[in-house]
């Protein structure tokens, strides 16, 4: 039997689900993008109309904004870490999950499967040592209780894969996926409290109103808990970060791709940025960050403040495509000079949709003491 | 020297073009009835297991329910709770079409969203949008579906076109967004008449939320024993969890009497094609022995000569195998419809069948017609090469040697006789050894023909002699003294002939053991069931209510009640009958075995149960003994009190009173009420009061009817076996007749000496009708006796082996009548041909002819 054609159809479903996930940048006509599935997107975002769109900051409240926002188009859920057990044998992991909302018609069904809100997640572990990447998805519809998220308190789930706060509010999330390969069961205590991203939580992605997203994020996650990779077990600490996110749409047709960094430093300090990456090449103006401070303050961050700098590329065998690998940040107003590197090259996520996603380690300086620290970056929408 | 040879046969071969015609036939109709029947099972299974590649995928267990229908929570519990990968759930179920009613359509409602682990063929759709486009669409647009390109063909569809299908609530229109692909595994029968939908929409158009029909799933290896384990701890009383292997074996084995005893009539078939082939590969060699004679006399050896015989059948039987292959194939796919409808009402939904072909099954019938072929043959073959060159010339050497053969044929056939009717009785369970013995048995008794005509043939012809004179005499001795000709004539005929005695025979005794359990069964005057549901797979079930309202009706003087259940026991899944039972409807059991006072009270009060005789039969149970039952309350045990009659269902089931069902099971509706009316109650009032409590799902019969009905199920159920029973009396036939034809052709001299010395062309035609009327009547007075053996044999060895049940013999003399009025009418039908035409040649020419 051709083995091919199912493949594809897997990848087909997935692409056209993720698409709007990790972002419509990918819906852009450029040739070699044309990827199957693409085209037929119209037919799915025909219905855009319908869904409320992200145009001005809004009140947060929790648990209530932990759960799912049905009448925007996507969300998410994403965790991501740095491990290491009591020899230092290090580790990365992430686990997200995606909703996505396949139309805005009401459900008059006697039928529970029906429904039109879809959940993929995506789990993965990097394992240091042996430079072995593992990576894996579900999908499911929220229905029946097979996928979903709750309201009164952090709860996200796609069958067995779940992330959950314990008791009441900052109370410990505690987070469970496995696959026949691999599985993590971690226990994350918030240490910072919750930020919002952008402007009060409000995240403009691109110049057309409605480009944006509701964006906040624990940016310090004190994690302990167990992984375990083919049979062998893992006690391991670290820190964790967790973004929540969604929107209807967000980059504009201009816009290709986007780099994202989550950093965590030893002295208690984090950052995050993305730059979204332009057909053109020009710095787009809506790239945007923050540093979050030890004091629990933010720092705003726009393109004008920071300079990236890509040091080297990795060539993916897998799919052939070069990602950076290598970077140099620089944020003048805090006198920071950092490297960053992955802790191993090959993290990229050869699931249905294709992604790289990976922990990486921090050298350099602020304010002319020396700095280091761990986080993950994000490198969507490249291609050959 | 060989090509003198070759040419010298097949210059003969082509100057007997209707010898060669008849030879071709008897191979091709005996290969293609084995192959047929071959064919048309296998498909049956086939079809099953291509429609869960279809709909499933490579799966390696399945979750089922003991009713059929599977709380779709259980999915959640194991997907969420547990956690356990690769599950598919499934609801599948039959729809109308509003524009082609009748015409079966099954619905399967799967999750677009699972593990492609499966590789399902579904995932192999084409539409105008991308595959994932569509499988998404399934998801989120309802009264969505996929077709396979052929269905849409038929029904003039395009991607994106409407399919009106009829629900209890109207016409709904069912959006096509997509083909199903076709590929070289799945048969594009199997997708005809086959739509996918999501879970959803299933569940919408066959109106049954919150059920699913089953839950697949698939083991990727050894680390999935403990997902099997928790899945197993996770069951109730009422599911089960069974290998995909398993699940075929258990069909293999259910239809495994229904499969050997049709093998059996295609291999009676092939059977008699063998007496057709040897028939008319004799009359070849014996037409050419004067051939033989002169090559012989110019040096050709006798291994030349057998070779050249073997390699002529040889070539006759590749032709007609192929013929035969070709012609099973059509057949095969008539028979198909047939067996699938007895398959699907007695043993397990099918869904769609096709037709699906096997090279080894091909290859089998090649084998088989080659096989049968040279068999046959070897006689005439040997006896062409063992005579000497000049002797070879001579004809009445070989009826002298038959003659002598005769004697020796007859003993063997005795012993043959013998050796089956003591394999009948000693081979224990076997359906197999139990045919075997018929075969035998047949086998024996037409070794026995030559020499049983030749004796009553002199005893025929002195007596004769002595009232009709020389003219008189003619006819038996002709018979006779041709014996190496018309035995085997005799022979095929009387197998025919005494398959049909004994077929009918025992076909008459089953619907009499059937009609009169039928009859002590039905004790009610009125039974309420409830049809079929069209959308569903499963019965629906009446209402405590409508037996409450029932009751409270004037003229009621009681009740009873059953419902037709599956219950899970250590064996695996078993049919179960609960009933509420009142003393009228007590006396409607027929126990094998004897009954005291207190059964009744028993049975009522205790945890026991009764069983069928084909469940005792197959379950090798015995009354006394315990039966351990997956209950909500763990295994509990039930006694087994009494083992009645059931002709129901030939796998059998067990009977248990309501109260105890509903200690340990859930408490379900009914599948049918018993009403009793008063006796001075005016029952036309009674029946019109009822019926008007009924909902239009519930039906209404009288007892009469349901007798009516039940017996057309089981004359249904024969239509197989009579379809092959004719096909095999067909082929008998044509062996007689070709005999006879090739028989009364070769005296064409003969009768043109009995013109030249007077005798009138209506005494020759006299003359050959009652040489054939003789030969009719020998086969069917020899066919009585066999047939009457094989009757008993059916009756008391094969159905029991096959189906558990006894019946009681109901000797039939109208069928034995018949049976000598078929043989004796084919006999002298196929007399007419030969006589017309002798009696119109003329002397002079007839005698030119040689």
């Amino acid at each position: 039997m051709n083995l091919k054609p199912v493949a594809l159809a897997g990848l087909l479903l997935l692409i056209s689900l993720s698409l709007f996930f990790v972002g419509p940048l990918l819906v852009t006509d450029s040739p070699d993008h044309s990827l199957p599935g693409t085209t037929s997107l119209a037919v799915l975002s025909a219905v855009d109309d319908q869904f409320e769109k992200v145009l001005k900051p809004r009140k947060f409240t929790f648990p209530r904004d932990h759960g799912a926002h049905e009448n925007y188009r996507t969300e998410w859920w994403y965790f991501t870490g740095n491990l290491q057990n009591q020899s230092g044998r290090k580790f990365g992991y992430q686990l997200t999950f995606f909703r996505y909302a396949l139309n805005r018609k009401n459900i008059t069904s006697i039928s529970a499967w029906r429904s039109n809100q879809m959940y993929m997640a995506h789990l993965a572990l990097t394992d240091v040592e042996n430079k072995r990447f593992y990576s894996d998805e579900k999908f499911s519809r929220s229905a029946n209780g097979l996928a979903g998220s709750k309201t009164n308190k952090f709860k996200v789930w796609l069958h067995h894969w779940s992330a959950e706060q314990q008791g009441a509010e900052n109370s410990p999330i505690h987070l469970t996926a496995e696959t026949s390969q691999f599985s993590i069961d971690l226990l994350l205590q918030i240490t910072k409290p919750l930020v919002l991203q952008g402007q009060e939580g409000f995240s403009q992605k691109s110049s057309e109103p409605g480009n944006a997203s509701y964006y906040y994020s624990y940016t310090r996650l004190k994690t302990i808990g167990t992984i375990r990779v083919a049979n062998y077990f893992f006690t391991v600490s670290g820190i964790s970060w967790m973004d929540r996110e969604w929107s209807t749409s967000s980059l504009s047709a201009e816009q290709i791709g986007w780099d994202w960094f989550a950093l965590q430093f030893s002295d208690n300090t984090e950052l995050m940025y993305y730059q979204l990456r332009r057909k053109d090449g020009r710095t787009d103006k809506n790239n945007s960050g923050a540093v979050f401070l030890a004091d629990h303050s933010k720092i705003p961050l726009g393109p004008a403040d920071i300079t990236v700098k890509i040091l080297d590329q990795w060539k993916s065998p897998h799919s052939g495509i070069a990602y950076p690998s290598h970077w140099q940040l620089s944020i003048p107003s805090q006198q920071m000079e950092i490297e960053i590197k992955p802790l191993i090259n090959n993290q990229e996520l050869n699931l249905s949709y294709r992604y790289w996603e990976g922990a990486v380690a921090i050298r350099g300086s602020k304010k002319g003491i020396p700095i280091t620290g761990q986080g993950y970056v994000e490198l969507a929408g490249y291609r050959n | 020297m060989t090509s003198i040879l070759v040419r010298a046969n097949r210059n003969f071969l082509f100057q007997h073009p209707w010898q060669l015609a008849l030879a071709l036939i008897g191979i091709s109709l005996g290969v293609a009835v084995v192959i047929a029947i071959d064919l048309a099972l296998e498909s049956s299974l086939q079809s099953f297991q291509q429609i869960n590649q279809v709909v499933s995928g490579k799966t390696s267990h399945r979750i089922i329910a003991r009713d059929g229908n599977l709380n779709e929570k259980l999915y959640t519990q194991l997907r969420v709770e547990l956690g356990i990968p690769n599950l598919a759930p499934v609801i599948r179920g039959n729809i109308q079409l509003a524009n082609h009613p009748g015409e079966p359509f099954k619905i399967y409602g799967i999750d677009p969203l699972i593990e492609d682990t499966f590789q399902s063929t579904w995932r192999l759709q084409t539409s105008n949008q991308k595959s994932a486009i569509s499988l998404i669409r399934l998801v989120s647009e309802a009264n969505t579906a996929l077709i396979a390109k052929v269905t849409a063909e038929q029904l003039a569809l395009k991607i994106n076109d409407h399919l009106a299908i009829a629900t209890p609530k109207g016409t709904l229109n069912l959006k096509i967004i997509g083909f199903l692909n076709q590929n070289s595994t799945i048969s594009s029968q199997i997708l005809k008449n086959l739509m996918i939908t999501d879970i959803s929409t299933a569940q919408e158009i066959l109106n049954q939320p919150g059920k699913l029909s089953f839950i697949e799933f698939m083991s990727e290896g050894n680390n999935d024993k403990r997902f099997l384990e928790s899945i197993r701890n996770h069951l109730t009383a009422d599911t089960l969890l069974i290998t995909s292997e398993n699940q075929i074996q258990s069909m293999r084995q259910m239809t495994k009497a229904f499969n050997i005893n049709l093998k059996a009539l295609g291999m009676l078939s092939l059977l008699i094609g063998m007496f057709l082939i040897y028939n008319t590969m004799t009359f070849l060699v014996i037409q050419r022995r004067r051939l033989i004679g002169g090559l012989r006399c110019i040096g050709v050896t006798r291994r030349q000569i057998f070779t050249l015989i073997i390699s002529e059948a040889l070539f006759l039987a590749c032709i007609g195998s192929l013929l035969g292959i070709f012609l099973g194939v059509l057949i095969g796919n008539a028979l198909l419809q047939l067996t699938s409808t007895t398959i699907e009402t007695i043993y397990y939904q099918v869904g769609q069948v096709a037709l699906i072909i096997s090279p080894e099954q091909l290859g089998k019938g090649m084998i088989l017609g080659i096989g049968a072929t040279i068999f046959a043959v070897l006689p005439p073959a040997w006896e062409a090469t063992k005579v000497s060159p000049t002797s070879s010339l001579i004809r009445s050497q070989l009826e002298r040697k038959i003659y002598k053969f005769t004697h020796i044929a007859g003993i063997l056939g005795l012993i043959s006789v013998l050796g089956g009717v003591i394999l009948a009785f000693s081979s224990e369970k076997s359906i197999f050894l139990g045919l075997a013995s018929i075969f035998i048995l047949l086998f024996g008794f037409a070794l026995m023909i030559p020499g049983l005509t030749v004796l009553m043939m002199k005893l025929l012809e002195k007596i004769s002699n002595h009232f009709l004179g020389i003219l008189g005499s003619l006819p038996p001795r002709m018979v006779g003294s041709e014996i190496s000709r018309t035995g085997v004539a005799i022979a095929a005929l009387m197998i025919a002939v005494s398959a049909t005695i004994g077929m009918d025979l025992m076909v008459n005794s089953f619907r009499q053991t059937v009609s009169d359990w039928i009859t002590t069964s039905l004790r009610a005057d009125f039974y309420v069931s409830a049809l079929s549901n069209q959308s569903s797979t499963q019965k629906q079930l009446i209402d405590q209510s409508v037996k409450d309202k029932i009751n409270a009706l004037p003229g009621v003087q009681m009740l009873s009640s059953v419902l037709h259940t599956r219950i899970i026991s250590e064996s695996g899944l078993i049919k179960a009958s609960v009933f509420e039972l009142n003393n009228k409807s007590q006396d409607g059991f027929i126990f094998k075995q004897k009954i005291d006072g207190n059964l009744w009270q028993q049975f009522e009060q205790r945890q026991t149960i009764f069983i069928t005789e084909s469940f005792a039969y197959f379950h090798e149970l015995k009354v006394g003994e315990t039966l351990f039952l997956h209950t909500k309350k763990g295994h509990q045990p039930f006694k087994i009190i009494g083992i009645y009659s059931d002709y129901s269902g030939d796998q059998g089931h067990i009977a248990m009173t309501r109260k105890w069902y509903q200690q340990y099971w859930k408490n379900s509706g009914f599948t049918g009420i018993g009403i009793y009316a008063d006796t001075n109650a005016n029952q036309q009032q009674l029946k019109q009061n009822i019926q008007k409590l009924l909902t239009p799902e519930l039906t209404l019969k009288s007892n009469q009817s349901i007798y009516k009905a039940s017996m057309e199920i089981f004359e249904q159920t024969f239509v197989i076996t009579n379809a092959l029973r004719w096909i095999a009396a067909g082929i008998a036939f044509t062996g007689v007749f070709s005999a006879l034809m090739a028989l009364q052709f070769e005296r064409i001299k003969q009768f043109g000496i009995l013109r030249a010395i007077g005798v009138t062309q209506r005494q020759l035609t006299l003359l050959i009708m009652t040489e054939t009327g003789l030969i009719g009547l020998i086969a069917g007075v020899c066919a009585i006796p066999v047939g009457y053996f094989m009757a008993y044999i059916l009756i008391f060895i094969v159905y029991l082996r096959s189906f558990g049940w006894t019946m009681a013999f109901h000797f039939n003399v109208s069928v034995l009548f018949q049976g000598l009025a078929l043989a004796f009418t084919a006999a002298l039908l196929a007399g007419i041909l030969p006589a017309i035409k002798m009696a119109q040649t003329k002397p002079a020419e007839a005698l030119r002819s040689e």
